[in-house]
């Protein structure tokens, strides 16, 4: 079994979704970013509540702490399980089996930051997170919820142009799939890294003059186009 | 270095992937770095502490920081062999420590560029490739087209981290130091006047503290660097591409193979075609049976499955009684008194007020009916039945339903055809007259979706009993001879043309102001 940080959960149709955990680094810089965030509204809560004198000042220590508890909540409820922090960096928070976050489980996460941030600054939500397997903190452990990377779109696939041309023995699933990959990333790579990698698949390029234009034709019949 | 070697999935991610990617090798694999890393840090921390003079000892751990390029060096050693599941022994990784110092830029590294952010991303090109020179500059400069913000955040990430760690171990002491002398000596931090002599041990503190938060972090960060670089070069070689060629390759190599030599013994039997594809297939089946998995792998059969149902069911967890107890007040009934009096005089108290507003309440409300007896009359008023906006279809299930299309006398027109012989129009004639009935006249909200048992239900509630009887004898012989092509005896059809007259009679003015209009 190689290594990946992905963990796999089946839907009752028996599809297996693949999902990504984010760590330590990604969440730390998600964290801060929303930290920012938050001390800017405090600040401007603070200043313009200042004019009210003692009554601003309560209020403005009321406002601070809502703003405190539960903007995490009301961003992953309101907003995919993403606060303006996590949107930046394109990881989401949602349930074990990436269902949508509940209600309940936003709430129990987020209060027991309490638990977190113990000792000081995070110190056992960080050991929790670099300890357990998907990168959870108590707060994650306790609500059976998990932080994700959203997937995002591959940029360097292309539209693939070769002659569609069959393949003279039949292809698995991610041999195909990784004929196809070869084609899109027709332009990431140099010309002679692809005849290299073409030569790769032995007896599929035998006796072919440009290996790699041959592997794109195939690519091209694999994805159904017409000669 | 065999690329189908390596343990780690070789797959297009993203940088944050990879960088977790990085965090999730070392939680894999930190029982092979921990020992050379922390014994390297320990021949290093050692000396620093005992041969600095007194009064630098705070700086021990800014020192021990200005190193860690040469931790750095040791882990990659250990991280790279790992990759390809090479254990690195004690001995093996401190005999490559002299070549790791002398050929990896660690003079340049410990020097002008300690203070590159991008240290663990670049890190495998100085030792790995080992490249110098022109031939560097332009690999860094492939390399920091994609991924180098990526590695800077990295670093400042992992600086974040660190500090964490620090000041969580101030603070777990401070939780359980009771003697305040943490507190103070922290304090002494921020006022600058350390006394050497009385807080040599704290200050020991502070450097054990920062060199645990180094031996904590600094492999997840070396190995998140590193998996950074993988990722940026399966971009740029498509190693990922080339795992997979290598193994489609020796795949077909071996299929030739074995095909060739059912292809002899063929020609020895001189059997032909079928039986080279059935013996062939097993090749196929057993490649593609390892290959497959986008299904759930684990499959139980219904016997297993009981079994583990049976097994769960039967753990503590479900299973467990549990005693609890709760503290009751002693004299319940007393306290219980004590209310009662004091509340007697308030219950009087409300009692009284709720009465009066209760009244007054009861007069506003009459006052209000009168004045606005109009609508709540309106409000008394029968309903009126609501129209029904379901559109009738036109056809169903391809007979035509308007009532223009049907003859006047279907009854009789129906018997005509039936002794021309054409059963199935003359079924299909009362069945679409009864049917327009139904829709036009009974106002059934037949759709165009619902099939003929349908109606019949839809029908049975509202439909008099004999109406129903003739409708459901109807539709029976109809399915019998649309769908299984059965055509009925005269006895069985018999009764429906002298019964249809009775079934149309309900509403048969009805149905003649109808027709007329």
């Amino acid at each position: 079994m190689r290594l990946d940080t992905t963990y796999t959960v089946n839907t009752p149709e028996g599809i297996a979704l693949e999902l990504s955990p984010a760590g330590p680094v990604p969440r730390t810089l998600a964290w801060l970013v929303d930290l920012m965030i938050r001390a800017g509204v405090s600040l401007l809560i603070l200043i313009l509540l200042a004019f009210l004198g003692s009554l601003g000042m309560g209020l403005a220590m009321i406002l601070i702490f809502l703003l405190e508890w539960f903007y995490p909540v009301w961003f992953e409820l309101r907003y995919q399980g993403q606060t303006p922090g996590k949107r930046l960096l394109n990881i989401y928070v949602a349930q074990l089996d990436a269902s949508p976050i509940s209600p309940a489980a936003s709430v129990v996460r987020n209060l027991l930051r309490v638990v977190d941030f113990l000792p000081f600054f995070y110190g056992f939500g960080l050991a929790s997170t670099l300890l357990t397997k998907r990168f959870q903190r108590l707060g994650d452990l306790a609500a059976n919820t998990v932080v994700l990377h959203k997937s995002l779109p591959v940029l360097s696939q292309r539209e693939i142009l070769a002659n569609p041309e069959p393949a003279n023995v039949s292809l698995s699933l991610p041999e195909q799939q990784a004929l196809i990959l070869f084609a899109q990333r027709e332009a990431t790579l140099t010309i002679e890294r692809q005849q290299e990698l073409a030569q790769f698949t032995e007896s599929l390029v035998k006796n072919k003059k440009d290996p790699a234009a041959h592997l794109r034709s195939i690519a091209s019949w694999l994805i159904g186009k017409q000669a | 270095m065999k690329l189908t070697d390596l343990n780690i999935q070789v797959r297009q991610r993203s940088a944050w992937e990879a960088i977790d990617l990085g965090f999730a090798f070392v939680q894999q694999h930190w029982k092979a770095l921990i020992l050379p890393y922390a014994l390297l840090m320990l021949m290093l921390a050692l000396p620093i502490w005992l041969l600095l003079p007194e009064a630098y000892l705070p700086i021990a751990g800014l020192v021990v920081w200005w190193f860690k390029p040469l931790f750095d060096r040791l882990l990659l050693y250990i991280l790279s062999r790992q990759l390809f599941n090479e254990t690195t022994s004690l001995a093996e990784a401190f005999s490559a420590l002299p070549q790791l110092i002398r050929q990896t830029g660690l003079l340049s590294g410990l020097t002008y560029r300690r203070f590159s952010l991008s240290r663990s991303y670049v890190l495998p090109i100085w030792q790995l490739e080992g490249l110098r020179g022109k031939p560097l500059k332009e690999r860094k400069e492939l390399m920091y087209l994609q991924g180098h913000s990526n590695a800077i955040w990295l670093t400042l990430g992992c600086i974040h981290l660190e500090f964490i760690v620090v000041l969580s171990l101030y603070a777990l002491i401070l939780m359980l130091d009771p003697t305040g002398a943490a507190w103070e000596h922290i304090k002494s931090l921020f006022r600058g006047d350390l006394d050497i002599d009385t807080q040599y041990w704290r200050m020991l503190m502070d450097f054990v503290f920062y060199l645990l938060a180094v031996l904590v972090l600094e492999p997840f960060y070396v190995a998140a660097g590193f998996m950074l670089y993988i990722n940026r070069r399966t971009q740029l070689e498509a190693w990922d591409i080339e795992i997979a060629f290598r193994n489609l390759g020796g795949r077909l190599n071996q299929l030739a193979k074995t095909s060739s030599s059912v292809l002899s013994s063929l020609l020895i039997t001189l059997v032909i075609g079928s039986l080279y594809l059935s013996t062939n297939t097993p090749v196929y089946a057993q490649y593609y049976e390892s290959q497959h998995e986008f299904l759930a792998e684990e499959r139980l059969t219904p016997e297993q499955a009981a079994a583990k149902i049976q097994e769960v069911m039967a753990l503590d967890e479900l299973n467990k009684r549990i005693k609890v107890k709760t503290w009751v007040a002693k004299n319940q009934q007393e306290s219980k008194q004590s209310n009662d009096r004091i509340s007697d005089e308030f219950i009087q108290l409300f009692a009284s007020i709720f009465k009066g507003l209760l009244w007054v309440a009861v007069i506003v409300a009459v006052i209000l009916a009168i004045i606005y007896r109009q609508k709540i009359l309106a409000y008394l008023s029968p309903l009126r039945k609501q129209t029904n906006i379901i559109t009738t279809p036109e056809v169903l299930f391809g007979l035509d339903i308007r009532p223009e299309s049907l003859p006047d006398d279907i009854a009789g027109t129906a018997h005509q055809l039936w002794q021309a012989g054409k059963t199935r129009e003359a079924l299909s004639l009362l069945y679409r007259g009864a049917l327009v009935i139904l829709t036009h006249e009974e106002g059934l909200a037949i759709q165009a979706s619902h099939t003929e048992g349908d109606i019949l239900k839809l029908a049975k509630p509202t439909t008099v009993a004999e109406r129903y009887t003739y409708l459901r004898t109807l539709t029976k012989l109809w399915q019998t001879i649309a769908y299984a092509h059965r055509s009925p005896s005269f006895q069985e059809i018999e009764p429906l043309f002298t019964g249809w007259n009775q079934f149309q009679t309900p509403r048969l003015d009805a149905n003649a102001v109808e027709v007329r209009t």
